[in-house]
């Protein structure tokens, strides 16, 4: 069918007369949205709940006959960074024990009887096995960091109440499942901005007490005025960086530096957390993209980053990478148009980021040779998954590219628990009918 | 530095997509009001979705768009059938009376005929994508588009003539 060129002018002719804008608030729509969800979660539970009991009632035991069990985890995985990542099922089995160095982790819902909660799902190194984490109090709006070897995961905390106040942070030990937490004293809880391992050991957290919190319809946000970036390792107690006030946490080089902008100077600064008190001057900020960001090589010699709107030579929102060293020029990665974000340095020169292709039909994650070479697109989505939310560990960009194991899909056991409740009252219903027919049959012959 | 990277994402999507998106649904809708509403509705109904579909936005905010257009009519086929008499009507000139009698064509129609010929011809999707949009199969697209096209040529008489010469040759639509 070829399309009727008039028409398509006739009718973007009549849009001209739509209304340009609404009186309602960005804010007061996301705001709405998050109400509507949480009310759906609370109705789904409740209903779930009656569901549930009424088939526990018509069939005695066939809620613990039928309940969520343990299924085979796909086996054969090799080691090294998977070709596609999945979206993870609610109803993951669960396991026991730690799960061993990861490759990468996401946020997750973990299926309940009565909703979702928030978790987090590791994707074992070893296996590319899929696992929910046994991470205590994490928060509705998660921040996840993996360190480069994949041996410790940091997530912010709350007091226990996913939609609570953020409290402190934690680090889950990937090799024991032991749990290590850092409260910050804070009477209405903290403002987390950004959690990175600066190393495998090293840990920089960056949040500020809260010191006002503002309310909205139905929402309370957090204002801070005294921002805190603090290293943790597991010898001892966080030691607060210097200077950092004015500073804010933009990425890591797993290499013991990280990247800050210095709000004052509107400037990005390369630190090394060891002696944070000489950082080394890398660029303007106006330089970079507003949505980009700046990532140093692991030598700490060069960087990357996404270029401001000059250089776009696609739509917004999607940057070219420019490289750079201290006090050196910016020059263009070739083969990078359609970069939408950066994720790290794979080594000194392989940049690692993602990318939306020419034909805008997925994103997947690509690998820039920065010295020459055409880019390797390594690892791609499946599903709706996004990778704002993913973590892969540093050590892992590197590495070799292996077949990804799809993790299992179970049947939501509430559905099963309704099914076996609808059919354990049919078989209720069917045998009071037989038992009646059987009677009156009696009665007849009697 | 309150606002969560999700949200901050879903602010900047609607003031950058917001304009486009009350395109689509006036003409989904035929009145300013509706459109407005309908565009809140998607958008309410994607925040919950937001961190699948913060890398993409744009596909899922406009299937949400497109089937609560035809099944908000479903739920209010009253409104609908009365729309006939149009209430925005406020000039005579050539170009506003054919922008009005496209309107009249287009609100005439059902809506899941309007929505694909929206999709196709305003938004420029592929059959395939109009099918994904409105959760149909590809070959209902194609029946519902050959269906419309014929209800807004018998509404819109001078709308022939135009395709002709447009596109000498082509099979008319």
């Amino acid at each position: 069918m070829t399309t009727p060129t008039r028409l398509a002018e006739r009718l973007h002719d009549l849009a001209d007369d739509a209304p340009h804008a609404f009186d309602t608030e960005t804010d007061s729509l996301w705001r709405q949205g998050r109400r509507d969800g949480r009310r759906r979660r609370a109705a789904a539970g409740a209903v779930v709940v009656v569901v549930a009991l009424l088939a526990a009632f018509a069939t005695g035991t066939a809620l613990e006959r039928t309940g969520p069990q343990p299924l085979p985890v796909a086996a054969g995985g090799e080691q090294g960074l998977p070709d596609r990542f999945y979206d993870p099922s609610p109803w993951l089995p669960d396991d026991e024990g730690a799960p061993g160095p990861l490759v990468a982790v996401m946020p997750a819902e973990r299926g309940t009887w009565g909703g979702g909660v928030p978790a987090v799902v590791g994707v074992v190194a070893s296996t590319q096995e899929y696992r929910f984490l046994d991470l205590p109090d994490v928060p509705l709006d998660e921040d996840l960091a993996l360190s480069p070897d994949g041996t410790q995961v940091a997530w912010w905390t709350t007091d226990g109440d996913p939609n609570g106040s953020v409290t402190g942070y934690a680090v889950y030990d990937t090799g024991t499942g032991e749990v290590r937490r850092r409260e910050v004293e804070s009477g209405s809880g903290i403002v987390a901005i950004r959690l990175l391992w600066a190393d495998d050991e090293t840990l920089v957290a960056q949040y500020g007490p809260i010191s006002e919190v503002t309310s909205g319809a139905g929402t309370e946000d957090g204002v801070t005025e005294d921002l805190v970036a603090e290293t943790w390792t597991s010898a001892g107690e966080p030691v607060e960086l210097p200077q950092s006030q004015s500073w804010l946490l933009e990425s890591t080089n797993g290499n013991g530096d990280v990247v800050v902008v210095d709000t004052d100077r509107a400037v990005y600064l390369a630190v090394d957390v060891a002696a944070p008190a000489s950082p080394v001057e890398l660029l303007p900020r106006a330089s970079v993209s507003g949505s980009g960001t700046v990532v140093l090589s692991p030598d700490g010699q060069r960087f990357a980053t996404q270029a401001s709107a000059r250089t776009l030579k696609a739509q917004h929102l999607r940057a070219a990478v420019q490289i750079g060293a201290p006090e050196g020029k910016l020059r263009d990665l070739p083969g990078s148009v359609f970069t939408r974000a950066l994720v790290g340095w794979a080594d000194d020169s392989t940049i690692v980021g993602v990318d939306e292709g020419e034909n805008h039909d997925g994103l997947e994650l690509v690998r820039y040779p920065v010295d020459g070479g055409d880019p390797e697109v390594v690892s791609d989505l499946a599903g709706t998954l996004s990778w704002d939310g993913i973590r892969v560990a540093g050590d892992q960009l590197a590495s070799p590219v292996v077949e990804a194991v799809e993790p299992p899909s179970p049947l939501d056991p509430r559905i099963v628990a309704a099914a076996a409740g609808g059919a354990g009252v049919l078989i209720i219903a069917g045998g009071a009918a037989a038992f009646l027919w059987w009677r009156r049959r009696r009665v007849a012959h009697a | 530095m309150s606002l969560t990277p999700d949200r901050a994402g879903f602010e900047q999507f609607v003031l950058a997509r917001r304009g486009a998106l009350l395109r689509t649904a006036y003409l989904l809708t035929g009145s300013h009001a509706d459109a407005e509403d309908l565009v809140q509705t998607a958008l309410i109904k994607s925040v919950r979705h937001w961190r699948r579909i913060a890398d993409h936005p744009e596909p899922y905010v406009r299937t949400v768009l497109a089937r609560e257009s035809v099944s908000r009519w479903r739920r209010r086929r009253w409104r609908e059938l009365t729309t006939d008499e149009m209430p925005e009507r406020v000039d005579a000139a050539p170009d506003i009376e054919a922008r009005e009698d496209l309107r009249r064509a287009l609100l005439a129609l059902a809506p899941r005929q309007r929505a694909v010929i929206v999709l196709r011809y305003l938004e420029d999707l592929s059959e395939r994508e109009t099918a994904e949009a409105l959760g149909i199969a590809v070959g209902t697209v194609k029946s519902q588009a050959r269906d419309g096209l014929a209800a807004l040529r018998r509404r819109l008489p001078g709308l022939d003539d135009e395709e002709a010469a447009a596109l000498p040759g082509s099979p008319a639509f």
